[in-house]
């Protein structure tokens, strides 16, 4: 048995306690030799690979198998990467703690009581558990950047634009993206390197000459201007992680940065004008899961609305069900005004907002999460409360700016993950800044 | 009219084209009430300033033919005559 399948049947035993994974790939010796070689991944289940199931953990696509691969899936095939699996995440990516799954939650490797964070909780848990050496994840209002706090690990949401969303089973088409999730600052931006590449099968594509985020790690840090708005450590932040986050702003101020806060008042309505946009979205994007060309399908109904609704039924779960339909009110004729295009506007006015900022400040600092990560089933019944949880994270998507969460320490071994945002494509400056809090807490990278 | 604004599950249910069991129905009558009051946060928003909306421009790419995979993609329809997909009446 060579070294990687031993390792690979380890990795389906420690699977049981923690639940990283939905479905396991078949395990095959890559042809190609890249950067990656040697390394292995696990894919969060939203992303297309050609014959792997992918389920994006509902019963809707429990038995669907892509005829294609996602870009990045090609991009990461030809670096020489072994893809482990698919990772478990909330239906559809509609969550903020893997709990949403129809294939069970996702446990925190750090305490299995808990949650590993959403919805790409399976992909943290992968790699904090030591179940890969990498991650893919999506990012729609936090989902990459939260469960990488949850769970310890580096994960960055890439400028909308960057990286090809070819393959995404899509959610909130307008904010989100695909982004690696890694142990370490360095393997983060390795994997970005991989997967940034223009596509033109994804009309939101940015064509930018590429960038080696790995060769920008060391760049010196004195003089960087820190913006960090009060507004990220409102009521509801838990005054561990505030202190935390502090703490390693305070450090980073030692190494020269010039750190200010500041407020921005708009990003209190962040999270209505995102969940508004997002249920929008979601409520026309999912409408094509109608039981007649693929996934669920069930017998014989009388007529089209039977099969639509009777097929919606059984595939959805139920917070994937709530958000189509607060959607579709939002659309709907007498509310449109007041609420989706009401949210657009909020949304240009958060994005201007962000623009203003950026042409005084490098980085915006806050924590990723308001809370150390909650037990399982404990706010599951509350969707409100779970909404809550993405109230720093959301903004970022809503302006399309890249953000990044980085462990900056932990309470009674629970981690606290801090985020870095910048300007639309320069992620290089949040890499870097990660890599010097890295520094400054002795983790060493390869 | 109650002044507690909400949202009529079964209506939107029909819009969606879910079928809903009572139990999710009466869940979803009793916590849109308070969703739609956190949305209704956007109503303090003072948008009359004029505000700058996203720069949006087309993408267009070359008429050119690429390989297709409709064949692939047939072959995952659960229900077919020849290359059509087979579906129900629509009334």
């Amino acid at each position: 048995m060579s070294i990687l399948a031993s390792r690979f049947e380890e990795i389906k035993e420690k699977n049981k306690s923690i639940n990283a994974y939905i479905t396991f790939s078949k395990l095959e010796d890559s042809n190609f030799d890249g950067r990656l070689s040697g390394k292995t991944i696990a894919i969060k289940d939203t992303i297309s690979t050609a014959g792997l199931r992918t389920t994006c953990a509902s019963k809707m696509l429990e038995n669907y198998i892509p005829p294609f691969d996602a870009h990045v899936i090609s991009l990461l095939k030809k670096q020489g990467v072994t893809i482990l699996g698919k990772a478990n995440c909330d239906e559809f990516a509609m969550g903020s703690s893997t709990e949403h799954s129809a294939y069970g939650a996702t446990h925190n490797p750090h305490d299995l009581e808990r949650v590993p964070g959403g919805s790409s909780g399976g992909s943290a848990a992968a790699v904090a558990g030591d179940l890969a050496d990498f991650a893919l994840g999506s990012d729609t209002g936090g989902s990459i950047r939260c469960p990488a706090s949850f769970c310890g690990i580096v994960g960055l949401k890439p400028t909308y634009g960057l990286v090809s969303r070819y393959g995404l089973i899509a959610y909130g088409n307008s904010l989100e993206q695909i982004g690696p999730m890694a142990k370490n600052v360095y393997d983060c931006a390795l994997l970005l390197e991989c997967i940034s590449d223009y596509d033109n099968r994804d009309a939101t594509c940015v064509n930018n000459k590429k960038i080696n985020y790995t060769k920008h790690l060391n760049d010196d840090i004195s003089g960087l201007k820190i913006a960090v708005p009060q507004e990220f450590f409102g009521r509801g932040t838990d005054p561990i992680v505030k202190k935390s986050v502090w703490d390693t702003i305070d450090k980073l101020e030692s190494e020269g940065a010039i750190v200010e806060e500041i407020n921005i008042e708009s990003i209190k309505y962040s999270l209505a004008a995102y969940y508004i946009i997002a249920m929008s979205e979601a409520s026309s994007n999912l409408a094509r899961f109608d039981g007649l060309r693929y996934g669920l399908h069930i017998g014989k109904s009388k007529d089209w609305n039977e099969l639509f609704s009777n097929n919606r039924k059984f595939g959805f779960g139920f917070e994937v069900k709530r958000r189509i339909m607060l959607g579709t009110f939002a659309l709907s004729s007498g509310y449109y005004d007041e609420y989706y295009i009401k949210a657009q506007k909020v949304r240009s006015l958060i994005t201007n907002d962000f623009k203003k900022i950026f042409s005084k400040f490098d980085v915006i600092v806050g924590p990723t999460m308001p809370t150390l990560p909650f037990k399982l089933g404990e706010k599951l019944t509350d969707p409100l409360s779970m909404y809550m949880s993405d109230i720093d994270t959301v903004s970022a998507n809503l302006a399309g700016i890249p953000s990044i969460s980085i462990p900056c320490g932990s309470s009674n071994s629970l981690p606290i993950g801090i985020q870095l945002m910048s300007s639309h494509f320069d992620e290089k400056t949040i890499l870097n800044l990660g890599n010097k809090i890295e520094q400054i807490r002795g983790i060493k990278n390869e | 009219m109650s002044n507690k604004k909400t949202i009529d599950a079964k209506k939107y249910s029909e819009l969606s084209k879910i079928e809903l069991s009572t139990k999710e129905m009466e869940i979803l009558n009793e916590q849109f009430p308070e969703i739609l009051k956190y949305f209704d946060l956007l109503s303090q928003v003072d948008i009359s300033e004029n505000i700058d909306t996203q720069t949006l421009s087309n993408v267009f790419r070359e008429d050119v033919s690429v390989d297709s995979i409709a064949d692939k993609i047939l072959d995952v329809v659960p229900e077919k005559k020849d290359r059509f997909v087979k579906g129900p009446r629509m009334m």
